[in-house]
């Protein structure tokens, strides 16, 4: 099946044929990095293109991202490993962002990579971020943004963490479909490091693993 | 006393910012057929499309950039060929006049003046460029 094929299905709200799709590819790890990358991530940016074009409506850009959160949980899941013990990675999204399937991905790559992972999911507070960073000491902090808007914001955030932690503050990476343009906006934020997509993360990630 | 940096100040002030704004874009022909086309009221319309552009703004602020005021031009033009929403040149200065001149009111300091200044004129020709007259 072609991205334009998974695409139409995805837009269809045709989830097990999108889910047959995906179980033909992602039938070991690098497998499901394969469809993370080449699959589930490319068709997320085209339905997002499509809505901010007008050529989808909100419901149908819903239908679609929930369509492929289903998609990616059910590849995930077979392969999944139980880490305990692992180096501790946190995922967050920055306050306000309310879009999560990209990081959520980034997560099931660590996880399978030996990180023991604590994803926080949209719209974190910062007060609770700070918090849970003192409190679970992350070997890194990763923050997603979707919007350029919502940039602002992270840089605040990733400025907030180093004030509180000082010297004792983790590395700190970004990433997301906002820093797509380029002008290297990750380094405007104030961030360590950034990938621009899950399976790059992961393998950029596993210096501070080792 | 103003906060140390402008984003600092819109930050703070966004809400009675946002309030006024929609005051004086009340009425406004364009936003009132964008609305109608959206199966919205006017309010609801014009607090989501300026509070839209205040967040941006004070993104790029924020950054130094105006990288958010870029993809707010680009968003804008792909709605006019997909939704068919008027969002021509003139609203679209409109909207960043009206907003402008809100900020511009409420600023005392003048290196936030001076700032704001630089800024409105990088967002006035991205507007210029974006849809040209």
């Amino acid at each position: 099946m072609t991205l334009d094929e998974y695409i139409d299905h995805l837009l269809a709200g045709e989830d097990e044929s999108c889910m047959a799709a995906a179980r033909e590819i992602a039938t070991d790890l690098p497998g499901l990095h394969r469809l993370y990358v080449e699959t589930i991530q490319p068709s997320q940016y085209r339905v997002g293109d499509m809505w901010l074009g007008g050529k989808i409506s909100v419901a149908t850009e819903h239908l679609a991202t929930a369509t492929n959160s289903y998609v990616a949980t059910n590849c995930y899941a077979p392969l999944a490993r139980v880490t305990s013990g692992g180096p501790k990675a946190m995922i967050a999204c920055t306050p306000d962002e309310m879009h999560e399937l990209g990081p959520r991905l980034l997560s099931d790559l660590l996880e399978c990579d030996g990180w023991d992972v604590d994803f926080y999911g949209t719209s974190m507070p910062l007060r609770d971020l700070i918090g849970a960073v003192k409190e679970r000491h992350p070997r890194f902090v990763g923050l997603s943004a979707a919007l350029v808007m919502h940039l602002g914001s992270v840089r605040k955030t990733i400025a907030s963490i180093r004030e509180a932690l000082g010297s004792q503050t983790p590395p700190i990476a970004v990433g997301g479909n906002a820093f797509r343009g380029g002008d290297e906006l990750w380094k405007k934020v104030g961030a360590d490091l950034y990938a621009p997509d899950a399976s790059e993360a992961a393998v950029l990630l596993r210096e501070l693993r080792d | 006393m103003e906060p140390a940096s402008l984003d600092e100040f819109l930050k703070e002030n966004h809400d009675a910012i946002l309030a006024a704004v929609m005051v004086r874009m009340r009425g406004d022909e364009d936003m009132a057929q964008v609305a109608t086309k959206r199966d919205l009221t006017e309010a609801d319309l014009n607090s989501q499309v300026l509070g839209f552009w205040l967040q941006g703004i004070r993104s790029d602020l924020t950054l130094g950039t105006t990288a958010a005021m870029e993809q707010n031009m680009n968003w804008l033009k792909s709605l006019r060929s997909g939704h068919d929403l008027p969002f021509d040149g003139k609203a679209v200065r409109r909207c960043f006049a009206e907003i402008s001149a809100e900020i511009d009111s409420r600023l005392e300091d003048e290196e936030h003046l001076a700032e704001y200044s630089a800024f409105r004129a990088q967002v006035d020709r991205l507007i210029s460029d974006s849809f040209p007259e």
